[in-house]
């Protein structure tokens, strides 16, 4: 069982949603995939997960640093507050520079843990804004979530691919969809560990491993 | 793993070590590229005079293919950058092109 389209700049020109349970291997697989981008990436790490070959930054960091990083298509590594209300802020900050200010140049938004950010007006309309004009405009979100029924609407009906992990009872996010959970979670669970599925609007294809 | 300001920092110092010049002994300084890339665009180009004479005096020139004024006034624009229409080769190749017409 090889990976899905591998070596491959999978999340270029569109968006993309990745959702599985925590520790099921879905923030290795956009990190690795991403290794393979020619673009600029802003990965907004909620999890302070380890992503090598990034160059990092953080509350500290001025903005403008940031943009000027990405400008000269580097990967940044990017860990806001463990504080949802201060991170929320920060992923504001990001997204208004990444999306208002134009960087000149196609970029890359990883977000991990989408679902807390909804929980914010601003973040929230935030995430709108990019799922729905991101594209247009050369921003390519990666939408990552642990519960998919609590991010944003739009993240999830504006991805073209998601990429699916095992998952909990997230049945109202598979419903909407018309993705068949049963069958999604009986390929994943005969894929074993760390495998996902991936559903392109029309088809389940998979189960994958990295 | 290290830090955008790092980053930025490092390829910031690498770009002055590149320009850093030594001039040689009884030389001016040479013109540093930064102060090449401030130089404005040059567009004295867009005020350089017209040929001499009028319209007229290009009706005849060699190269006013159409024998109107037109051709002229752009003959005449012409000579304004080049000094001159009047160049030996044009006269070969023009003839040529009369000679194949039966002109």
């Amino acid at each position: 069982m090889g990976a899905y389209k591998p070596n491959q700049d999978i999340f270029k020109g569109e968006h993309t949603f990745v959702q599985g349970r925590t520790r099921n291997g879905k923030t290795y697989f956009v990190l690795s995939r991403l290794k393979h981008s020619k673009l600029p990436v802003l990965f907004y790490n909620a999890q302070h997960e380890d992503a090598k070959g990034y160059v990092r930054a953080d509350m500290n960091t001025d903005i403008s640093l940031i943009r000027k990083a990405l400008q000269k298509g580097y990967k940044v590594d990017y860990r806001p507050s463990k504080k949802n209300d201060i991170a929320s802020l920060e992923f504001d900050q990001l997204a208004k520079m990444i999306f208002e200010k134009n960087l000149g140049r196609s970029v890359i938004f990883a977000i991990d843990e989408v679902h807390i950010l909804n929980n914010f007006k601003s973040s929230r309309q935030q995430l709108d804004n990019l799922a729905f004009r991101g594209v247009a405009w050369g921003v390519y979100c990666c939408f990552i979530t642990q519960r998919p029924a609590n991010a944003p609407k739009s993240t999830y009906t504006q991805a073209e691919t998601h990429y699916i992990f095992k998952s909990g009872m997230e049945k109202a996010y598979f419903r909407e969809k018309g993705i068949d959970y049963e069958k999604s979670m009986n390929l994943i669970e005969k894929g074993g560990k760390y495998s996902y599925i991936v559903y392109n609007g029309v088809d389940i294809m998979g189960a994958y491993k990295e | 793993m290290p830090t955008v300001a790092e980053i930025l920092q490092a390829e910031g110092n690498m770009e002055e070590k590149a320009y850093t010049h030594t001039p040689l002994p009884g030389t001016q300084s040479p013109v540093e590229p930064q102060e090449q890339e401030r130089r404005t665009l040059d567009l004295s180009w867009l005020k350089v005079e017209t040929g001499q004479g009028e319209i007229s005096d290009y009706m005849d020139e060699p190269l006013n293919f159409t024998k109107k004024e037109g051709m002229a006034r752009v003959l005449r624009g012409a000579t304004g950058y080049l000094g001159t229409v009047r160049f030996a080769i044009l006269d070969i190749v023009v003839g040529l092109m009369m000679t194949l017409r039966g002109q």
